[in-house]
């Protein structure tokens, strides 16, 4: 399936070999899966103890899973990874909800849209993350200039996202509503809300994963606490295993959460596909 | 007298209206900053003031000391983009040529698309020091994935029925490669590279921040150290002075290529 047209004509035996004994197949897969990580995290190992690789700059698997151990057993990582989690949650429903608004604001006057959206595009050119160290001078070293940084890397994500959904409406669905006579009450409860529903939902997974991104850059430029204060400071007085095991916690939240959000997305699938079936 | 002479607002087009409002959205804003710092309502210390601004740029650019950290990181975003073109490229060709591989690292890549790669950057930092190498490998990791996925996708979708109408009007795999596939890859990777500008740019600024010895973010995380919101407002103008000309160039180097798009699959 993976092969194009093109290399499957090139390498038709793999096509082939691959219609055959499917089940020993994926256990060999998996198999070299395995295989792959644990090269990796040998080669890492033996390459730092036998000095190949120098231990300051890179650790070594076992102190890092170390670390992991420490970490786990003491209380304060829950607060660490709290305190991320809030920053980037809190952020986030800021900026979506802003979005939404601006959003509906479009829907009930093209006029607004059409003088926002060339200034939206204009702000559009900064790179958003670059933005924390502004808000650290301007909020302290606290949550808010986190909750702010990462509400308005979400803010233009959903709103690109809800503007673009919202010309792909269906045309002739919206005459049709207007002929029967219906008012804009009716047509945003009936209309707009379901159609840019399935966007929303199709943009919280980019722009959650960016949300994480924004908190812990904003942590990285100055805080206290938290998974980027935890992996900066180790950069900072060189312990690295302390470095690679909050990235590693991080790795660990982020998949957990995009899984999470993969499950809902096909649970509110159902909805938007509804949507399909009416235009 | 208010039935003979319409107002003023109600004159205007719809069109001309929002130009109105564009305007006023940007002008405003920018007016109440000018008057507040310069009446002495914000302290021009945590606001700014335009004229700071004005002058810490005209001085950046006149005296010639900003040209080093804008050629720092432009060197970054421009060399980062090449590997991770390059390697996205060979990624995507060599993995689609072998579907085991393909199947082997599968969930490797999804599991590396999904991670926000930017937070990587202390890792490259202990790896290759607080120079541009670092950074040229946050940009890198960056700009890997997209370029991947997208061509990965792209030399899935190339149309099929034009593949074999080629193949029976008579053409070698080398024509197959050089008239079909490449410029498919060439418009998924313009696509992809279009899309990859901007965040090259913040992950070699964001890189900048965590540890560095030269380029614009690092002037701006060194202001922020220092308080002077000044010279972070100039930074980030000058990252938009730096990402308007490439997204131009980009446009135009797409611009260029529409004229020999092969055709897509609605067109067979």
């Amino acid at each position: 399936m993976a092969a194009s047209v093109f290399w499957s004509n090139m390498s038709e035996v793999a096509v082939s070999r691959s219609s055959l004994r499917l089940r020993n197949r994926s256990l060999v897969i998996w198999a070299a899966r395995l295989l792959v990580v644990v090269l990796i995290v040998g080669f890492w190992q033996i390459s730092v103890d036998n000095r190949w690789l120098p231990r300051i700059s890179f650790g070594t698997p076992r102190t890092i899973l170390d670390q992991l151990i420490v970490w786990l057993q003491t209380p304060q990582i829950v607060y660490h990874v709290f305190l991320t989690l809030l920053e980037a949650s809190l952020g986030f429903l800021v900026g979506a909800g802003l979005a939404v608004l601006i959003v509906a604001g479009f829907i009930f006057s093209s006029t607004f849209e059409r003088a926002t959206m060339p200034l939206l595009s204009m702000l559009n050119a900064i790179p958003r993350m670059a933005l924390g160290p502004l808000y650290i001078v301007w909020f302290g070293f606290d949550l808010a200039p986190k909750i702010i940084l990462v509400a308005t890397v979400v803010f233009f994500i959903v709103v690109f996202n809800l503007q673009n959904g919202l010309h792909t409406v269906s045309r002739s669905l919206l005459s049709n509503l207007r002929v029967l006579g219906a008012g804009r009450v009716e047509m945003t409860r009936y209309f707009y809300i379901p159609a840019l529903f399935g966007w929303f939902v199709a943009g919280i997974r980019t722009s959650i994963g960016f949300a994480f991104a924004a908190a812990i850059v904003g942590e990285y430029i100055g805080s206290t606490a938290g998974l980027g204060y935890l992996i900066s400071f180790g950069l900072a007085r060189y312990r690295p295993e302390e470095t690679y095991a909050g990235i590693i916690l991080v790795l660990v939240l982020v998949i957990l959460i995009d899984y999470g959000l993969s499950l809902l997305e096909r649970r509110l699938g159902h909805w938007a596909l509804g949507r399909e079936a009416l235009d | 007298m208010p039935a003979t002479t319409p107002s003023f607002y109600a004159g205007l087009s719809k069109a001309a209206n929002a130009r109105l409002l564009s305007v006023c959205l940007v002008a405003v804003p920018l007016a109440v900053w000018a008057i507040n710092t310069s009446v002495g309502i914000w302290q021009p210390s945590t606001f700014s003031s335009p004229r700071e601004l004005g002058s810490l740029l005209f001085e950046w650019f006149s005296g010639g000391s900003i040209y080093p950290h804008m050629l720092q990181t432009i060197f970054e975003v421009v060399v980062g983009l090449v590997f991770g073109t390059v390697l996205g490229v060979t990624f995507a060709l060599s993995l689609s040529a072998l579907p085991t591989l393909y199947e082997i690292f599968n969930p490797f890549i999804i599991a590396g698309n999904a991670i926000p790669r930017v937070i990587l950057a202390p890792i490259f930092v202990l790896w290759l020091g607080f120079g541009a190498t670092s950074k040229i490998a946050v940009v890198t990791a960056m700009i890997f994935f997209p370029f991947f996925f997208n061509i990965f996708h792209g030399l899935k979708s190339v149309n099929a029925d034009l593949v074999n109408r080629a193949r029976t009007l008579g053409a070698k795999r080398l024509d197959l490669v050089t008239n079909i596939y490449l410029p498919s890859v060439a418009v998924w990777a313009l696509a992809s590279l279009r899309a990859s500008v901007g965040f090259a740019f913040l992950a070699a600024v964001v890189a900048e921040y965590t540890g560095a010895s030269g380029g614009v973010g690092y002037l701006i995380g060194f202001a922020a150290q220092v308080g002077s919101v000044t010279q972070i407002f100039a930074g980030i103008c000058v990252i938009m002075l730096m990402v308007l000309p490439f997204n131009f160039l980009v446009s135009f180097m797409e611009g260029r290529l529409e004229r020999w798009r092969p055709a897509s699959s609605g067109r067979t």
